[in-house]
């Protein structure tokens, strides 16, 4: 696993496994709204309501980050954490601005913005690893 | 920021481990600091200076005072 370690105090135990939890519920939102859209005949105000939804669960991932970096008092991992998270954000704006650039002017088909929160994930983890490799 | 802190840590013979458990952070955040890729807040700075009975500027100096 990509985070494992054996000496997570409880604070970050609980916040990951609450991330990563939001996390699959952020992917079965997306799945079965993609499922109903293409399955079921909805009408539209309703399917836009529906289109809100997995903002619910990315909201909470966010709400979970903020308040682990809230309550961690390592001071030196909580830096760590916030550069890796930087790191994912960047890399993620990056590529929507690429593939954007991309899918306006070449016509191209880029990567779904729906995949913008496992790109922020993913990177920011592997960041964090490597951060915590550098310091071990 | 330049700083004794191996060297007070050595004195007591302490590893990076029991120091980072008297402070109640991680080993890493000890490597950090001793390496001076990292430079503690205050609060820290005087729990190690409270730790080792010494003052903050007996353990961290700047760079153009060790150089002095």
């Amino acid at each position: 696993m990509l985070l494992h370690c054996n000496h997570l105090s409880p604070i970050q135990r609980r916040s990951g496994f609450l991330f990563g939890s939001f996390l699959i519920v952020t992917m079965l939102v997306f799945a079965t709204l993609h499922l109903t859209q293409e399955h079921t005949a909805i009408p539209n105000t309703f399917l836009h309501l529906l289109e809100l939804l997995p903002a619910i669960p990315v909201a909470t991932m966010i709400f979970v980050v903020g308040r682990y970096l809230n309550r961690e008092t390592d001071e030196f991992v909580r830096m760590l954490v916030t550069q890796s998270l930087l790191w994912g954000l960047g890399v993620t704006m990056v590529g929507d601005i690429v593939f954007g650039v991309m899918f306006e002017d070449f016509h191209t088909h880029g990567l779904s913005q729906v995949y913008n929160i496992d790109v922020f994930c993913i990177t920011g983890l592997i960041a964090l690893r490597i951060q915590l490799w550098r310091n071990q | 920021m330049k700083n004794r802190l191996r060297v007070l840590r050595a004195e007591r013979a302490w590893s990076q481990a029991d120091l980072a458990d008297r402070l109640a952070v991680s080993r890493q955040s000890v490597n950090a600091i001793e390496t001076g890729r990292f430079d503690p807040s205050l609060p820290l700075a005087f729990k190690l200076a409270r730790l080792f009975d010494t003052t903050i500027e007996a353990i961290f100096t700047t760079d153009s005072e060790f150089g002095a």
